[in-house]
């Protein structure tokens, strides 16, 4: 019964979601039809656009291509829709909400009814884990995304009520059904949950051992937040290009959107690679898989639309570039969404396969996107600019990295894409891996790194290349000490990875420089320094935070590629194992009972100079309900490396196979995420504090 | 004014074809010589067999099931040696490093490394990052190419049955 009341929850969501698209359509801002925004109740407006279509619908299509292929002026268009915005999408949220909940409660009660909860739950699975089985595949994830993009319509809602009106809430409230009905769709089509079957099983297969893990769970809910925050500037985005209008409000309006997703992006690939390096099985930290690069993708180029947005905020220029990023943006998640959930490019679990090809989604991709592209390329020629900056200025070092970092997506998006078109060509087989993206991508980090420590020092409009110089001297000459010292300790290494240590630090010698440039140096005009910090305001401390923290990741991965030390070896209770500055003691495995599995958990002593500093507890887990072993890699971030510990099967002579890494400065990788990730926080904190404040220092 | 204002939209149009170009022109142009240079391909064992002798310093991927009762430990058990086969043809393979957690004789497997003089298969990764039911799609492919694909098919379904 309740999957049921879900079922069709779900259902009247779908068509409440083509109602509000329909009533709030940006078509009524765009074409002249005061039948779709004038009038002033919902139910009548909702009668009248229904009257209207059908019943001269070839009256309505003829306007519709008269105005679709209408030469491009913001003279012919209707005035902004008025009238209550808040009950449709009130309700769909609340729907939304609805349908969520009934599909954990069948997961928490077990309803194996459901082929979905067969599938992905057993009887002894945690509750906590029954919760997480019912967000993490595909289709428990597709309703998630439903329900977070609803509440982010609320949100958006609220923000428009609160602090400042926005002309197009209508028209956003409107695109925002469109993509809630279209996901609804595909829900409900691709490969319904709510479905049951007449016999079900006694008893479910389990959920996937290798997801069972805390941080696993946060995976799915923190990127469909953040899917959802990009779906926010689709929607403004989308709204706002019929009549040309993104300006400074446009873009102030979507900044915590941008920087909430931007945040959420980035941690859902701190999760993805912290687990993929934790799990003994899955390779490395960054295995540039599919379902990393369908994150990746959209967080480089939420990355690009963060520093355009600040350019358009400040000086009113890259419109065009900017809502071109705004819309590739969102369009870079959902594809890479479908691709990361179709079994294109395996390998997928058979168990997603059985569900559906996805197909619904991917003709929602085409249409929605070929919609919001046909409406830029009419705008984009009529967004009015000063586009007044020279070639050394902050503006024009802004535009260029994100245009690196659009090429940096493309390349990404090739190397995902391409192995799939050739097979669906002739059949040949061809992987791309990481040596692809190391090479490909490379030149254009390099190239991205350079800007990036020299951009935050730039004026804005109009810099001479001589002050930059003298301003960045400092930085240069210390940035080169720092290679040559690490050339010449280890004067055998490889050039490129060399390169990427030194230009790290530039970036941070570059940044530190600049700030205290800005906190010492600058007048203080008789207050105290004090002043000079509440000066630099929000966005200068994410992003000088952000950038240190991009650094420091290039600077660990670089050096942990080239300095990482293995040994796999049969090691004997009390055996001592020697690797990097450590010494690990062997101390035997105990097996003991989990939750749901039964585990053999392996001790080490790490040792440092005959000192005892800590204990690793590596351990291999046999889940009996789907007959799998995992096997849990224990990590200790010393204060020069990453120790990286596995167990395996029993050797030949009664030892037991041990993987032991060690991987100097990837903790700096892990801070270096965790900057980017505070840079982020930070900067919304501190935004909304002055917002809250009011008598605050106004962000610059 | 109405021609300063042209001239802006005109430099507007300009950067911004220039940039979508740039982007375009560099993400190929990269993505092309990485390409030539590191795109691995994949053969089944037969393919193998009809290429060989193979360049050894050639990175490759293999893929087929793992033989029932091939799997065999050297150096106490962290090297081990296994075969590779499609029902026709055979590939012995070896690595040293802990098999992940889903290796199975009779079950489906790629590895990527490359040939050694002897005609054995040095495997520096064996990949599973896929659910314990799941065949690798290039596996299932090769499989249907070397004709033996439903039987594995009946077999899977019976032991799924089980």
């Amino acid at each position: 019964m309740i999957a049921e009341t879900g079922h069709f929850a779900l259902i009247l969501l779908l068509m409440l979601g083509c109602c509000q698209a329909v009533i709030f359509s940006p078509l009524g801002v765009l074409f002249r039809r005061p039948s779709l925004s004038a009038t002033s109740s919902p139910s009548l407006q909702m009668a009248g656009t229904a009257g209207t279509i059908t019943a001269d619908k070839t009256g309505w299509w003829r306007s519709f291509s008269q105005a679709a292929f209408r030469p491009f002026s913001s003279d012919n268009i209707a005035p902004a829709p008025t009238g209550p915005i808040w009950p449709l999408p009130l309700l769909i949220c609340l729907l939304a909400i609805g349908a969520q909940g009934s599909l954990i409660y069948s997961f928490v009660i077990s309803d194996f009814t459901l082929p979905l909860v067969t599938h992905y739950s057993h009887s002894s699975t945690p509750v906590f884990y029954r919760i997480a089985a019912s967000i993490s595949p595909d289709r428990g994830a597709t309703l998630l995304w439903i329900t977070l993009t609803s509440l982010a319509t609320i949100l958006v809602l609220l923000q428009n009520a609160i602090f400042k009106k926005s002309e197009n809430a209508h028209a956003i409230v409107g695109v925002m059904g469109l993509i809630i009905a279209l996901l609804a769709a595909s829900v409900l089509i691709d490969g319904d949950p709510f479905a049951r079957i007449g016999d079900p099983p006694l008893d479910g297969q389990g959920f996937d051992p290798q997801s069972q893990d805390i941080l696993d769970i946060f995976y799915s809910p923190i990127l469909h937040a953040g899917l959802a925050g990009l779906s926010i500037i689709f929607a403004a985005t989308v709204a706002a290009l019929p009549r040309a209008r993104l300006n400074r409000a446009w873009a102030e309006m979507l900044r915590p959107w941008a920087l909430l997703s931007w945040t959420l992006l980035g941690a859902a690939m701190m999760i993805s690679a912290y687990r993929a390096y934790a799990e003994q099985s899955w390779g490395n930290w960054w295995y540039w898989d599919a379902s990393e690069n369908a994150v990746l993708l959209p967080w480089l180029l939420a990355t690009a639309f963060l520093h355009c947005l600040a350019v358009l905020e400040k000086t009113e220029a890259l419109k065009p570039w900017t809502a071109l990023l705004a819309l590739s943006t969102f369009g870079a998640g959902w594809f890479g969404t479908f691709l990361a959930r179709s079994d294109l490019l395996g390998p997928l679990p058979e168990s997603l396969r059985a569900s559906g090809d996805n197909a619904v989604l991917l003709i929602g991709f085409c249409f929605l996107f070929a919609g919001a592209y046909y409406l830029f390329s009419r705008a984009a020629g009529h967004l009015r600019e000063n586009a007044d900056f020279t070639l050394v200025s902050r503006e024009s070092g802004m535009f260029i990295n994100s245009v690196l970092l659009a090429v940096a997506a493309a390349i990404v998006m090739i190397g995902t894409v391409y192995p799939l078109f050739l097979r669906w060509l002739g059949g040949t087989i061809i992987t791309v891996g990481p040596p692809f993206f190391v090479q490909a991508l490379m030149p254009v980090t390099l190239a991205m790194l350079l800007l990036m420590g020299l951009s935050p020092t730039l004026r804005w409009r109009v810099d001479g290349a001589a002050s930059v110089g003298r301003r960045m001297k400092l930085a240069l000459i210390l940035s080169v000490i720092v290679t040559l010292f690490v050339w010449m300790r280890h004067i055998d290494a490889p050039p490129l990875p060399l390169l990427g240590i030194g230009l790290a630090a530039w970036v941070v010698t570059a940044a530190l420089g600049d700030l205290w440039e800005k906190l010492w140096r600058h007048r203080d005009h008789g207050e105290s320094k004090y002043r000079n910090i509440k000066m630099l305001g929000p966005r200068y401390i994410g992003m000088s935070l952000a950038h240190i923290g991009m650094a420091l990741l290039i600077a660990g991965g670089s050096a942990s590629s080239l300095w990482e030390e293995q040994a796999v070896l049969s090691a004997r209770t009390g055996q001592s194992i020697e690797i990097g500055p450590y010494n690990l003691q062997y101390e035997g495995v105990s097996l003991l009972p989990g939750e749901n599995f039964a585990t053999r958990k392996a001790k080490f002593i790490i040792y440092r100079n005959a000192q005892p500093v800590s204990e690793l507890y590596p351990e291999v887990r046999y889940y009996p309900i789907r007959g799998v072993e995992t096997k849990e890699s224990a990590i200790w971030h010393g204060r020069d490396g990453d120790l990286h510990v596995s167990i395996g099967d029993r050797a030949e002579d009664s030892g037991r196979i041990v993987d032991v890494r060690f991987l100097p400065m990837m903790p700096w990788v892990w801070a270096g995420m965790l900057l980017i990730l505070l840079g982020g926080v930070i900067n919304m904190l501190t935004r909304m504090i002055l917002l809250f404040k009011k008598n605050g220092v106004s962000a610059p | 004014m109405s021609l300063s204002r042209a001239k802006s939209r005109k430099r507007q149009r300009l950067y911004l074809i220039g940039a979508a170009l740039l982007a375009a022109a560099g993400a190929a142009a990269l993505g092309l010589t990485a390409f030539r240079d590191s795109v691995v391909f994949f053969f089944s064992p037969t393919e193998l067999a009809e290429q060989s002798p193979m360049d050894t310093g050639r990175r490759l991927r293999i893929g087929g099931l793992v033989e029932e009762g091939s799997l065999q430990k050297l150096d106490n058990g962290s090297t081990v040696t296994f075969t590779v086969t499609d029902l026709q043809h055979d590939v012995q393979v070896s690595y040293t490093g802990i098999l992940p957690d889903l290796f199975r004789e009779g079950q489906g497997v790629v590895a990527e490394g490359h040939m050694n003089p002897k005609g054995q298969f040095v495997a520096q990764e064996v990949l599973a990052k896929h659910d314990e039911n799941y065949m690798p799609r290039e596996v299932a492919d090769a499989l249907k190419k070397s004709g033996h694909w439903e039987e594995i098919e009946k077999k899977n379904a019976k032991n799924m049955r089980n």
